[in-house]
């Protein structure tokens, strides 16, 4: 007796809420000269409050000016950011999707992750963090090249700490080995902040991260940054030379861009290309990232695209080794 | 479930656990420990050998599940261990109702896909307390729509979630 | 003392005062609700407070984080669902008294402990922080895995008299805990293509499901009419003097327990919660009462997880290291408004520490006004007809966990581990070592593993706080069953003498 009283109240749900579902919410032709109408979704990758939602957000609130439309800022995390890109490249592409996209974008699809980079079309970049390698203050290696001497006279037997496995800051000291062949041993730790701990705890040898992670303990005195993996110096780091200029060619780092799933409408994509190129290069936003510790840079779409190409192609050759 | 299974109407008896029931978890952690060592070789060994496989920690859990499993199963067998006076019986209702929660979520879940948030969880809630053998306009109406209501102002509106 | 007059005088504005109203309502109100935690609260709301000046804005963050540590005691208490993983020890006592009408004392008891919990750890952040954040510095892998094997022998602690079941959980909550990306090769295991599983099961629903809806689960199976009878009667709310002369001796376990845990990075009150729970039975009178609806096993985890707060905050602002994730989100804010952690924050901004404790002391005083004021109203709850009360929580708890990750998979994940948590249940298995395996696993093989890439068992083996911390650890296994063993000799002696 209970059972048809179950199976007939599934039915009666199923049926009386079937009707409603006419009042579908999917059906967004896109009208180019009225772009936007209505408000934006923005996902971020990642949890709110890191510094790739920070960045999203601030650079969200001086596009809303530019678009007059609000822009909602949604984090769907999970798999070191596959969940909430692959959730992004699979909205509609009429415009009122965007979504922040990390340096992962281009990483992900070569550690076992189903993430195409060809997903995205690309509004431009905003952010840019370089890598940067330092020892704790009262370690003996005084500079780059003693680190990179001690490593080459004992393989493996230097410790890098990065943020966690298959990260940016891993890649980096990857390709630092690479480039000036030697065997720097990464050992990875769950996130930023306890890498560089690690560092200065003395736990391990030297830490690969970010500029924003390892500028503050430089300041204050905790940590001495050898070398910047970047083409130029930064302002956050006084006297820290650049790995090229200290004879290893190699520059790496992480950075954000602004992008939609593939197939965005021309029209369309030009009103947003302003509205991120005019709110990147605003002053409230960059006054926030160089705040943070990161460079706020911006790179239009067809620069950028050459970049996130070339990107991709070395990841894919950086971890097939 | 049990063979002791009392009537519904009848007073609360006190189980006694068949050796069947008794050996019921015991058991369940024996093929949980072993389809683990069984999933753990399933997992790809990295390219550039480290200093331990990832395959390791697992394979000492499964092991560790196996035996412990193996030990407390043994003990049942030898020596039984009375009911737990908190655990009562289930009654053949209960089962149903939980079949039946289950069914309504797993609908609600497709649903919620197609159409708005208010108006599924409304009928989610209709649904369930109807099951639950509620009848009235204020169990079906005034409550799902107080409690669906109390979701989408603080969820919805307040937290800004994408319900 | 000019810092100090300073520091206090930026709380002193009406301004201030007022969010930190605000925060302490938002949080109590997030905090109760199961799936939010103080973690996601304080992140949304770290967006709106950008705007705003430095100090109001780290008054909202601050009490919030206070506040959501008492709320979530409120459902721990009532429906046996952990508002926010810290309060995940609370439901092995405070459900348990609700059951036998004592739901008035244990609220007004968790509420008093939680407050003095957070009062004691925030003495530790103004007097001690320098040197206790040095001692933080010195956890490394090696150090912490040590740590977290010491949190595993709370094994038997936590498994309630059924210690071969209770270890079999707890071994099926650390194979959990292996589910996701291998923490050094990043290798995928057992996630089964989903890629919602390469960073492992997902907490928050896990533990909502394990006692939350199992419990709900359970009553529906159970439930008979004829037999039932709703707590109509909430009891007494104050506990009298016997009672309070109970709670001495968990209240210094558990700020003990608190300070511990809080300094070290990246453990938290959930772990303080129960480690302090299973500390308080070990030097308790009635360690046979703890899971039945013991007062000591009520306070003990309240007033250590509350008790991690002021240490965490220490190892933030001292260190610039992040104490628990609420902190890894604040410190963003912090930066941005130019108030770097680091040591230098001591010497530069002394005032910034002395207005931190302030508004944070402030908070827990208003919130455990606010909390004794609305309790009453809270217990209303359970004159719900069954019926009703488990719509809601299973609802509630649906949507909450929905909220966390915007992601209906986390839904699936908390009703799956319900019908786990009730199979644990009908065959005797309890749910306490399930999810200190969950907590422990990743934190276990992670450390493990990455101090033997450091150096080897050398690594271990060399680091005397790690070594202390072992043994200490296979003392705590071997001493009681030999003490017990020579009492028992003692005993038979003397017997056959007289």
């Amino acid at each position: 007796m209970k059972l048809t009283q179950v199976i007939s109240v599934t039915a009666l749900a199923a049926v009386s809420l079937s009707l409603t579902a006419c009042a579908n919410r999917g059906g967004g032709e896109t009208n180019a000269e009225s772009f936007p109408g209505k408000t934006i979704t923005m996902i971020v990758p990642y949890q709110a409050g890191g510094a790739s939602d920070l960045s999203a957000r601030t650079l969200a609130k001086e596009m809303e000016d530019t678009l007059g439309q609000s822009i909602v800022v949604e984090n769907r995390t999970g798999g070191a950011g596959s969940v909430g890109l692959t959730y992004l490249s699979a909205r509609p592409s009429d415009g009122y999707t965007i979504g922040y996209l990390p340096v992962e974008t281009v990483m992900l699809g070569h550690q076992g992750y189903d993430l195409d980079p060809a997903a995205f079309d690309l509004l431009g970049q905003i952010v840019s963090v370089p890598a940067t390698i330092a020892v704790r203050a009262d370690s003996p290696y005084q500079s780059l090249e003693e680190l990179l001497a001690a490593a080459k006279a004992n393989p493996g037997s230097i410790t890098v700490s990065n943020s966690g496995a298959g990260s940016i800051w891993q890649a980096a000291t990857t390709a630092l080995n690479e480039a000036a062949g030697v065997e720097l041993k990464p050992v990875p730790f769950d996130g930023g902040a306890p890498a560089v701990t690690a560092a200065v705890g003395g736990q391990v040898d030297a830490v690969a991260a970010g500029i924003s992670e390892t500028a503050p303990a430089a300041a204050d005195g905790r940590l001495r940054v050898l070398a910047i993996l970047n083409d130029t110096t930064s302002e956050a780091l006084p006297g820290v030379k650049t790995a090229k200029d200290l004879g290893t060619d190699v520059t790496i780092g992480g950075w954000g861009a602004i992008g939609t799933p593939a197939g965005l409408p021309d029209s369309v994509k030009s009103t947003l290309v302003d509205a991120v190129k005019k709110a990147a290069e605003s002053d409230a936003f960059t006054a926030v990232i160089n705040k943070s510790g990161n460079l706020p840079v911006y790179t239009d779409p067809a620069a950028f695209a050459t970049f996130y190409n070339a990107e991709a192609a070395r990841f894919g050759t950086l971890f097939a080794k | 479930m049990s063979e002791t299974l009392p009537t519904e109407t009848g007073p609360v008896a006190v189980v006694i656990p068949s050796r069947a029931r008794r050996l019921l978890g015991p058991v369940a952690g024996i093929v949980a420990g072993l389809a683990l060592l069984a999933l753990t070789l399933t997992v790809k060994e990295p390219l550039i050998p480290t200093g331990m496989s990832p395959r390791w920690w697992p394979q000492m859990l499964g092991l560790l599940l196996t035996l412990l499993s193996l030990g407390v199963a043994v003990k049942e067998f030898i020596a039984p261990s009375a009911a737990d006076p908190d655990l009562q019986p289930p009654t053949r209702t209960g089962i149903i109702r939980v079949a039946a929660f289950l069914a309504i979520i797993a609908v609600y879940g497709v649903l919620w896909y197609f159409i708005a948030f208010p108006v599924a969880t409304f009928a989610l809630f209709a649904a369930m307390v109807w099951v639950l053998g509620e009848r009235g306009w204020k169990a079906l109406l005034l409550f799902p729509a107080i409690t669906t209501g109390v979701l989408y102002v603080l969820f919805g509106l307040l937290l800004k979630v994408p319900l | 003392m000019n810092a100090v007059a300073e520091g206090l005088g930026q709380i002193a504005d009406p301004f201030v005062l007022l969010c930190i109203l605000i925060g302490s309502l938002v949080g109590m109100l997030v905090g109760a609700f199961p799936g939010i935690t103080a973690t996601m609260s304080v992140a949304l709301a770290s967006s709106f407070t950008l705007t705003m000046d430095p100090i109001p804005g780290i008054a909202v963050l601050l009490t919030i984080y206070v506040a959501a540590n008492f709320g979530d005691r409120i459902p721990a208490i009532l429906v046996n669902t952990p508002g926010t993983p810290a309060s995940i020890a609370t439901t092995f006592d405070g459900y348990p008294m609700a059951k036998k009408g004592l739901a008035g004392v244990a609220l007004t008891t968790s509420a008093f402990a939680s407050a003095i919990g957070t009062l004691c750890g925030l003495i530790l952040l103004v007097f001690a922080a320098v040197p206790l954040a040095k001692v933080a510095l010195k956890f490394g892998p090696a150090e912490m895995f040590a740590l977290v094997v010491f949190g595993l022998t709370m094994m038997v602690g936590v498994s309630g008299g059924k210690i071969g079941k209770g270890l079999i959980a707890g071994a099926l909550g650390l194979a959990l805990a292996a589910v996701g990306r291998d923490p050094i090769t990043g290798t995928e295991r057992f996630t089964f293509g989903q890629i919602e599983l390469s960073d492992g099961i997902p907490f928050i629903a896990a533990i909502i499901g394990l006692f939350g809806i199992a419990d709900v689960f359970d009553q529906m199976l159970t439930h008979r009419p004829e037999t039932f009878t709703a707590i109509k009667n909430f009891g007494r709310w104050w506990p009298n003097r016997s009672e309070v002369r109970e709670m001495v001796k968990p209240t210094a376990v558990g700020v003990g327990v608190g300070s511990v845990v809080g300094i070290v990075p990246a453990a938290g009150g959930d772990i303080a919660g129960i480690m302090s729970w299973a500390a308080a039975k070990k030097v308790s009178k009635h360690p046979e009462k703890f899971g039945k609806g013991s007062l000591e096993g009520l306070t003990a985890p309240d007033t250590a997880s509350n008790a991690t707060l002021g240490p965490s905050v220490t190892t933030t602002l001292a260190l610039g290291i992040p104490g628990d994730s609420v902190m890894a989100v604040l410190i963003g804010s912090l930066i941005v408004w130019g108030i770097q952690p680091g040591p230098a924050l001591f010497t530069t901004r002394p005032d910034m520490v002395y207005t931190i404790a302030g508004i944070m002391a402030i908070a827990t005083i208003l919130t455990l006004a606010l909390s004794l004021l609305r309790l009453r109203g809270v217990t209303k709850l359970l004159e719900l007809k069954p019926a009703f009360l488990w719509t809601v929580i299973i609802v509630f708890c649906m949507v909450g966990t929905f909220a966390v990750n915007n992601s209906v998979f986390d839904v699936g994940v908390m009703l799956v581990f319900g019908l786990v948590g009730l199979f644990l249940r009908r065959n005797g298995f309890p749910a306490g070592p399930v999810v200190l395996g969950l907590i422990l696993g990743k934190l276990a093989e992670g450390n493990l593993r990455r101090s033997l890439e450091i150096g080897g068992v050398g690594n271990i083996l060399t680091s005397p706080i790690a070594m202390t911390i072992l043994v200490i650890s296979i003392l705590a296994i071997t001493l009681p069953p030999l003490l017990a063993r020579r009492r028992a000799r003692r005993a038979t002696r003397a017997t056959t003498t007289v």
